[in-house]
């Protein structure tokens, strides 16, 4: 670092932010400018590092908040937090919305994960889940009452599931197809979405002022608690998709190929990758899951349809992804978080007149912010500039003149405080491998086995369908002059390449 | 005929609000910033001259009719620039994602504009008067009242100084963009971050004091909508995060041309007054939900533009060709 600063012609790297810094000194030479500070990207950044920033991101992000409550309400620090843990926590009903704010907040995340691995700008969230909530009480409205409880559920699950995607497969095309902005084109899509759904729901309500419960008598199509949690049904479903896509990002090939176009579309072009395809079927599996976060509104939470439903929440998810840098466990932690505020905010304003239904927005505003700015901190690193650090030099020259001990004592401080993140970090990633290597092995082990199975059962399916064909292939290798069998061949040509590979597998079996 | 007067003249004020909004955010992505903060800009413009003009006229012991004006407008503008200076530091400075920083811009504002209205109307205890009434007349006044001048001074004298104030500055956007050389830089920077900074142009400092103006012009929008078309008083409905996220619609529609933002922005408003209107001029009843089918349009018709420009390939219409991109000089 320092011999860096003593020779910053020879530089490899200069800073753009310092740039602004460097504006300050424009009035003296011109040639002599310095910046004050070089920003520098870091190799690798660590895991101790990186949780030690967030940390004290998060940390910040809560003194502003306790700082802002405390200058708008009056209560000390204390109060605040009790306040705030009443409202969240209080009564089991209390417990339940939090719950459920958190797990609808983590499904539309994860959800949006694929999609912007891939650099897919999927602002649409809000869009997807209404159109699978729309789908889904269509089918409540109409469908519902004359069926069964679980074909009902799942014929509404599917119709959100396809809503969803179909509702993202559209920008997807757009992009992948003729390359539209996607960013753009989906937030536009949100707000189709959002007229569309009000539309319906004018219709439906004919003269009323509003629709009401559907089905409010038969309670059909409503999804029945689970584990004696209302949202039971939903928590499971929550459960099911983060570990789909823990694997599907982690573990496939589909995962790896998302990675591939993400980081760099060229080399997915040159390994021969279809990119177009890859968006689509991504976007559409992305958009898909929002749809059915959207068909469990309508019908394990509100069992109503509103343009309002979800809230906000198709924007905040994407920030909780992007924070979360797409791992579906700091999502979790994430959405909690946000969700305690929300919920903490409702009990905190019940108290005094003096806040009133958007404080939330204004501490999870504060959160996110202070979350999205720490990043720069865990990627970058700053360096003094010339000029700074000949003051620093000076200084400490003066002081260890002045006051050995002092430097001395903060020397061995640093050097302790080295030590020890090195030995945490270095505790971690030995832990984070072996963690990673066995979940891998054992992902990877019960992932062949079943694409095995159903290679297997697929194989057999076949073998027994085509055996005649079989048969042709056979006299066909052992007598390739023979005309009939010849022109068998010839007319099931793309059919006995196939057996030809089974017949392969066969041999080796 | 008085209706069909009626429904021009509110689509004209309220096409204002969309057209600040659009102009704001016209002058962002020209440099390549992709604010999606709009809506929070727009809010803590309102909150902010709201604020201002309340404030002054309850605390000031006589109010002074100038400073009545300029306070809510350098308040409007303060709150908004604070809001898009806030997105460009975040941005250029720390490097996060554009797309990111302008939601979460949009969530604070829209919390910040929202929760600080109702706080200043509850230190007033909720009383009906509580509006920043002599600065509204202010802000309405127009020269209609005195010349009477029929027909024709309702529908284009009858307005306060600030929907005129609009059409000239789109006019100024259009000639410092085009004609200037500062707009030339603007729009290199917007178009090749790269190339502008091997040219010499301060690429960041281009990139900040668009986004900051950007997000001044964006709250000017939301003074506006308060002071002047809610006759000053502060509404909590979510009507100024819909005018956001029009204004958004209208940078595309206008394809990041200020010009087209005028007659667009009017354009928009009128689609959103005419089923309110629609039935009074004509005597066609239309049934509920066509309002909500009518609101569509706008969007609607903004996505097929895109996918038509896109199938066009004109140079002129095209977005920023560096829009939504982050330019770090180092990663090149």
């Amino acid at each position: 670092m320092r011999k860096f600063s003593k020779t910053p012609q020879e530089a490899p790297v200069s800073a753009g932010a310092a740039a602004v810094a460097a504006d300050v000194n424009v009035g003296a030479k011109k040639q002599k400018r310095q910046p004050l500070f070089r920003v520098i990207k870091r190799g690798t950044s660590s895991i101790c590092h990186g949780l030690f920033i967030r940390l004290c991101a998060i940390g910040f992000a809560l003194l502003v908040i306790l700082l802002f409550l405390n200058g708008v309400t009056g209560y000390d620090f204390n109060t605040i937090w009790e306040l705030l843990f009443k409202g969240a926590f209080d009564t089991e009903f209390s417990v339940n919305m939090w719950l459920n704010s958190t797990v609808m907040l983590l499904i539309i995340s994860v959800a949006l994960a694929p999609a912007f691995k891939m650099k897919f700008w999927n602002i649409g969230a809000q869009g997807q889940v209404l159109m699978g909530a729309l789908l889904a009480s269509v089918v409540m409205w109409y469908f519902a009452e004359d069926m069964s409880y679980s074909g009902s559920v799942f014929v509404m699950l599917l119709f959100g599931f396809l809503a969803g995607g179909l509702w993202a497969f559209i920008p997807a095309f757009c992009k992948a197809k003729l390359g539209t902005n996607e960013t753009l084109f989906t937030l536009m899509m949100n707000y189709i979405a959002i007229q569309l759904v009000a539309c319906t729901v004018r219709i439906w309500q004919g003269g009323n002022t509003s629709i009401g419960l559907i089905n409010p008598n038969s309670e059909a199509g409503w999804l029945a608690p689970l584990f004696g949690n209302p949202y039971g049904a939903i928590i499971l479903i929550a459960a099911i998709v983060v570990v789909f896509m823990t694997i599907y990002l982690n573990r496939t090939k589909h995962g790896f190929e998302i990675t591939v176009v993400g980081d760099s579309p060229n080399t997915a072009k040159y390994a021969g990758m279809n990119t177009a395809k890859i968006i689509m079927r991504t976007v559409f599996i992305s958009g898909a899951i929002c749809g059915v976060v959207g068909m469990l509104y309508v019908s394990g939470v509100e069992h109503t349809l509103a343009e309002t439903l979800g809230g906000s929440y198709g924007f905040t998810a994407i920030i909780v992804a992007w924070t979360a840098k797409f791992n579906p466990v700091v999502m979790v932690l994430v959405s909690m978080g946000i969700a305690f505020f929300e919920r903490g905010a409702v009990g905190i304003r019940n108290t005094t007149t003096q806040l009133n239904d958007y404080t939330s927005y204004i501490l999870i505003g504060i959160l996110l912010f202070f979350l999205i700015g720490c990043e720069f901190f865990v990627n970058y690193k700053i360096v003094p500039g010339e000029k700074v650090s000949e003051a620093y030099h000076k200084f400490r020259a003066k002081l260890e003149q002045k006051a050995p001990w002092l430097v001395q004592g903060c020397a061995w401080c640093a050097a302790a405080l080295h030590k020890a993140s090195a030995t945490v970090e270095k505790f971690f990633t030995t832990a984070e491998n072996k963690v990673k290597g066995m979940a891998g092995k054992l992902c990877r082990g019960a992932l062949d086995k079943t694409v095995e199975a159903v290679e297997q059962c697929a194989f057999r399916i076949v073998l027994r369908g085509d055996k005649y064909k079989t048969v042709v292939y056979e006299k066909e290798e052992h007598a390739p002059s023979s005309p009939t069998a010849a022109e068998d061949a010839s007319a099931d040509a793309p059919e006995s390449a196939v057996c030809e590979g089974e017949k392969e597998e066969v041999r080796n079996d | 005929m008085t209706s069909f007067v009626a429904w021009f003249t509110s689509s004209i004020v309220y096409g204002t609000v969309i057209m600040y909004g659009a102009l704001g955010e016209t002058l962002t992505q020209k440099s390549g910033q992709l604010n999606l903060g709009v809506p929070g800009m727009v809010y803590l413009g309102a909150f902010a001259g709201f604020a201002g003009g309340f404030m002054y006229e309850k605390t000031a012991a006589s109010t002074n009719e100038f400073l009545l004006v300029l306070i809510p407008l350098l308040c409007g503008f303060g709150g908004g620039a604070l809001g898009g200076l806030l997105y460009s530091l975040m941005t250029v400075v720390l490097k996060a994602n554009q797309n990111v920083t302008g939601l979460a811009l949009t969530f604070l504002g829209v919390g910040i504009g929202t929760f600080g209205g109702i706080y200043v109307l509850a230190d007033a205890g909720f009383l009906s008067f509580a509006t920043a009434r002599e600065t509204a007349a202010l802000f309405n006044m127009n020269i209609n009242a005195y010349i009477e001048a029929g027909v024709f001074g309702e529908m284009f004298l009858s307005y306060g100084f600030m929907v005129y104030a609009a059409i000239i500055l789109a006019i100024v956007m259009f000639i410092i963009m085009r004609r200037t050389r500062v707009g030339l830089n603007l729009r290199a920077v917007g178009e090749s971050p790269a190339t502008a900074d091997a040219a010499g142009i301060n690429v960041n400092r281009y990139k900040i004091v668009a986004s900051t103006i950007g997000g001044g012009i964006c709250g000017l929008g939301g003074m506006v909508y308060v002071i002047m078309y809610g006759h000053g008083g502060w509404t909590t409905t979510n009507s100024i995060e819909a005018l956001g996220w029009l204004a958004v619609a209208l940078v595309i529609f206008s394809t990041w041309k200020p010009l087209n933002a005028i007659w667009g922005s009017y354009l928009f408003a009128f689609l959103f007054w005419f089923s309110n209107y629609f039935p009074t001029v004509t005597g066609i009843v239309l049934p509920t939900y066509a309002p909500y089918l009518l609101q569509m349009l706008p969007y609607a018709v903004t996505t097929i533009m895109i996918v038509l420009f896109n199938f066009r390939k004109k140079k002129e219409n095209q977005p920023p060709a560096a829009l939504g991109l982050s330019y770090f000089r180092e990663e090149r």
